[in-house]
């Protein structure tokens, strides 16, 4: 790199990081608004003020940074509000909106890098970088899809004419014209180059954008929505669970689930299977046959205990319920199968309602069982060893349904530990589990489960779902993916369907992960945000935002209004040496006293300080001037050039004092 | 705030001050304007008629710092590594073993460098600039600090070598004696009836506080304004038909520096538009060169820097 590089990435042609930075907040500004693009208009220009405010603090010589965020911040409400109808679900991804960008600011960080600037010759102004800008974004409009560049080039040419009062001066031309002109030649020859590279890397940009389209789309869809797709469906929750030697052999800590309610039931139900064959658990997904939900199943009319349930994965259409549901509330279309299990065709990734009825009310999901799933619920498969219909009757005993069940889960947690992973051998895994008491997973704790209530003639099915255990605020509780657990469902006549979880607790999903960790917490927080943002933004009134809208768009004006007139009556001076410029107060002062000065008819002359003019009229004799102004002097230069802005009081007190010594007649004060 | 100006700073200038009043009288200007150049690290001619204790002024300096001082009596026969200094063959041992020469000093006090030849004042160019010497390629840097002190006679002309126009510049400030008024001429006579005064000098000030206080003078604020103002000055003088040369970037940084020893020494720590006014003669009056109509016109130096100041408005 050279050195004319180099020094240009620092000081005043620094790299426009912050240029950078508003072009993302806008585009991201304008991913919460999707949808609902005048909702955006409010927040961009807060942000656009923000700029405007901080960007001085950034750096207050470098007009280039303030320019590129005005134009980007511009460019960005623009963009919400020019936008062709239809249904764009991220406009920001078309490619006459990237091409504009990705040209604008790599034709900027280009030209940026090779300027020189030579105070005092050749004043590089920021006029000239916008308007070859625009001559980019001509060629741009060329070649893509014309029509936001029609609402851009306007505005963008507008501010071309502002910001060529910054050509005004270019240098001293006067003394030597020849050199200035070959040099002003050379200097648009440079950037030529540097433009040409400029509009290589923009179309480079462009181009790996719409590439890559349907990848980024489908990232920023994930990061707006909450959506997560779970990788590698866990555990094949949808499909016909294979008893195997690990239950979950990746777990994963994505989010599946988010339940709000006061329910302390805990395991969620996705699939319900009935039917043991060959270690494998069925009917399979695609041998069910599911009915379109009925009106009681949907009912909202009934009481009960409610969950909201929100899915934040798109990984399977079944819905999460509680074993003892009742009806559901979805926006989409229902259906149901005889096990319990719910699918919803549309719609899916939305929020729904589970009910759960009291006790009296009981009535499950998906009806009383008819006698043929009562006599599918109760088939002891033929693979099972006598042996172990033999234990099971001995472990059941002979009391009623209910303490039949609680002796089994009983039995199994006190006779079985749990392990994450259990080598079944060839032969029928739950023979040797159950006889040779085996340590194994949850799968098979339910499997035996079921196996050992259909012995004792209580029907029974195996389920796999959610175990939910993790707080997520305030009455909300949150489910991962490695929250994965299957367990029994037992009929007791009167009581439905009942959940009975045999595994040790050592092995359900929140003993054996524990805690998630608080940099996750913390992330998911902060991912979901722009949904958060953007749900509350659909609920303020339409009214209200335009009432807010039209207050940032008057506070702007008189923000811009107040700045101009400072500027235009603030000193000039030439460059500041790193020092502050002095105040207005301060300036103030010196206009009274000169005026002061004139008034007692002894105007001080332009190439004579001060302190020079006022010892001598005070060497006079008599002195016709107050001795007083000495001091004002000593104040006044003390703070004009010593920085002391303390002394500003004194000055105007001495000043004060002044102006009424000269009221009065013989007050002045002889040396 | 003066927060640069400590007690140890002022003490320290008042003794110089003293130092080189009790040899030197009446020439309190003359004493302040070498201190301001000593402090501001640049190097100071000395120039008037003879007899006005030029020669004494500069040896009653190096006398009060505690540092090496070297003289040298520029005549028409010096040699360029009579200052600089040269390599000796030595035939014991077939090397060549530089010795220094008179330049390698604290304070050099350059006597009467206007009866040296050119070749010889250009040995000086080097030196004054950049404080250091090329001697047979080999860079030596000279001892810190290095403050050069020379004194030249401007009325004659037998045997003399004008000094070029870049030597002149790299003087900071050119000093006029002038006369004692009559009370200092008549002390002078009295200080002097046993023995010379000068020999009753002591140091008064070490290297180490020179450096310091040439470091702190670098620390004074000088506004914008300010800076504005002695650009403005200075580019005066280039504008001014009536001279073949203006006043080169070196000699605003040497106004520069100068008003801020100038305000340090008056106790400040910023530079006012009054310490600029004060010092634009003694800093810029040898650095142009007038065309000859104007010179032979009768037309000094002086007097152009004076109506530069009068054409420059002045910063408020």
């Amino acid at each position: 790199m050279s050195d004319g590089i180099k020094s240009n990435l620092n000081e005043q042609n620094r790299l426009p990081v912050a240029l950078m930075l508003a072009a993302l907040v806008s585009m991201w500004g304008i991913f919460i608004t999707d949808g609902n693009r005048f909702l955006g208009l409010p927040l961009i220009a807060l942000l656009l003020l923000g700029t405007w405010a901080t960007t001085r603090r950034i750096s207050p010589v470098d007009r280039w940074s303030r320019w590129g965020l005005r134009i980007a911040m511009l460019t960005g409400i623009l963009g919400v509000i020019g936008v062709p109808k239809g249904d764009v679900h991220l406009w920001y991804m078309q490619p006459q909106f990237t091409n504009a960008i990705g040209i604008l600011l790599s034709a900027e960080l280009m030209l940026r890098a090779w300027i020189r600037p030579e105070p005092g010759k050749w004043r590089t102004s920021c006029g000239m970088i916008l308007f070859l800008s625009a001559i980019i974004m001509t060629a741009a409009s060329n070649t893509y899809d014309r029509q936001p560049m029609h609402t851009m080039i306007p505005v963008y040419m507008l501010l071309l004419a502002l910001s060529l009062r910054a050509m005004v001066k270019v240098g001293q031309p006067a003394k030597r014209p020849a050199a200035w002109r070959r040099a002003m030649v050379g200097l648009l020859a440079l950037r030529g180059g540097a433009m040409l590279l400029a509009m290589s890397l923009g179309f480079g940009v462009v181009f790996a954008l719409t590439r890559y389209e349907n990848r980024l789309t489908s990232w920023a869809m994930d990061f707006l929505r909450q959506d997560r797709a779970v990788k590698g469906s866990a555990i094949g929750l949808n499909s016909a669970p294979h008893l195997r030697r690990i239950f979950n052999p990746a777990p994963s800590m994505e989010r599946v689930l988010l339940v709000q309610g006061t329910s302390t039931e805990q395991h969620l139900k996705v699939m319900a299977f009935d039917a043991y064959e060959n270690r494998e658990w069925g009917p399979n997904i695609g041998r069910r046959t599911f009915n379109a939900a009925t009106a009681k199943q949907l009912n909202s009319g009934e009481t009960g205990e409610r969950w909201k349930i929100l899915p934040l994965s798109e990984a399977f259409e079944m819905l999460a319920v509680p074993s003892q549901a009742s009806a559901i509330l979805a926006s989409g279309a229902l259906e149901v199968d005889g096990l319990g299990s719910v699918r919803e065709r549309e719609g899916a990734g939305s929020a729904y309602e589970v009910i759960a009825p009291r006790a009296e009310d009981l009535v499950p999901l998906e009806g009383w069982p008819d006698a043929a799933e009562r006599k599918r619920a109760l088939l002891v498969p033929e693979s099972i060893d006598p042996k172990v219909i033999a234990l099971a009757r001995e472990v059941t005993g002979n009391g009623d349904a209910a303490s039949r069940v609680n002796h089994i889960a009983q039995y199994l947690q006190s006779h079985h530990e749990y392990s994450l992973s259990y080598d079944p051998g060839t032969d029928e895994p739950l023979n040797d589990f159950l006889l040779n008491r085996r340590a194994a997973h949850c799968q098979y704790f339910a499997s035996a489960v079921v196996v050992m209530a259909r012995v004792a003639g209580v029907p029974a099915r195996m389920v796999t779902g959610y175990y939910a255990s993790e707080q997520f605020g305030d009455k909300q509780l949150v489910v991962r993916d490695r929250d994965a657990h299957a367990w029994a469902e037992c009929f007791i006549d009167g009581k439905g369907w009942v959940t009975v979880d045999a595994t040790p607790s050592s092995g359900r999903p929140d003993a054996v992960f524990g805690k998630a960790s608080k940099v996750r917490e913390w992330w998911e927080w902060f991912t979901d945000l722009p949904g958060r943002l953007r749900q509350w933004m659909e609920k303020v009134p339409r009214q209200a935002m335009l009432v807010l809208i039209a207050v940032i768009a008057a506070v702007m004006l008189v923000v811009l209004v107040i700045r101009i007139w400072r500027k235009r009556r603030r000193v000039k001076v030439v460059a500041t040496g790193g020092y502050p410029r002095p105040s207005e107060e301060l300036i103030a002062a010196g206009r009274r006293f000169e005026r002061w000065l004139l008034r007692r008819n002894v105007a001080c002359a332009e190439n004579r300080t001060w302190r020079e003019h006022v010892a001598g009229l005070l060497g006079q004799s008599p002195p016709v001037i107050d001795v007083k102004s000495l001091q004002f002097v000593e104040a006044y230069d003390r703070a004009r050039f010593g920085g002391a802005a303390e002394m500003l009081p004194q000055i105007q007190t001495t000043l004060d004092q002044l102006e009424q010594s000269a009221a009065q007649p013989g007050s002045e004060q002889h040396g | 705030m003066d927060k640069a100006i400590d007690g140890t700073f002022a003490a320290t200038l008042r003794s110089l001050e003293e130092n080189l009043s009790s040899v030197i009288r009446g020439k309190g200007k003359s004493t302040r304007l070498l201190m301001t150049t000593l402090l501001a690290g640049g190097h100071a001619l000395l120039e008037d008629v003879p007899g006005t204790g030029k020669t004494t002024l500069a040896k009653s300096l190096a006398r009060s710092i505690s540092g090496i001082f070297r003289r040298v009596q520029f005549t028409p026969d010096l040699l360029p590594a009579d200052i600089t200094g040269s390599s000796f063959y030595r035939p014991q041992d077939g090397s060549f073993e530089f010795r220094e020469g008179p330049i390698f000093t604290n304070v050099l006090l350059a006597d009467e460098i206007n009866r040296t030849s050119p070749r010889t004042q250009s040995a000086m160019l080097e030196v004054m600039s950049e404080n250091q010497v090329t001697v047979d390629g080999k860079r030596r840097d000279l001892p810190q600090p290095f403050f050069v002190v020379a004194t030249q006679n401007p009325s004659e002309y037998h045997g003399t070598y004008p000094l070029p126009e870049a030597q002149l510049d790299r003087f900071m400030m050119r000093i006029a004696m002038g006369y004692p008024d009559h009370e200092s001429e008549i002390k002078v006579l009295f200080s002097q009836q046993d023995h010379h005064p000068f020999n009753d000098l002591k140091p008064v000030v070490t290297c180490e506080q020179v450096i310091a206080m040439q470091t702190q003078v670098r620390g004074v604020r000088v506004d914008a304004a300010v800076a504005d103002y002695i650009v403005r000055l200075v580019g005066c003088t280039r504008e001014d038909a009536r001279l073949r040369l203006g006043i080169s970037p070196r000699g605003s940084l040497a106004l520069y520096r100068t008003a801020q020893a100038t305000a340090l020494m008056e106790g400040r720590d910023f530079v006012v538009p009054e310490d600029v006014r004060a010092l634009a003669v003694p800093v810029l009056a040898h650095r142009i060169v007038a065309d000859t109509k104007a010179k032979y016109g009768g037309l000094r130096n002086e007097q152009i820097i004076l109506d530069a100041l009068e054409k420059t408005p002045v910063p408020r």
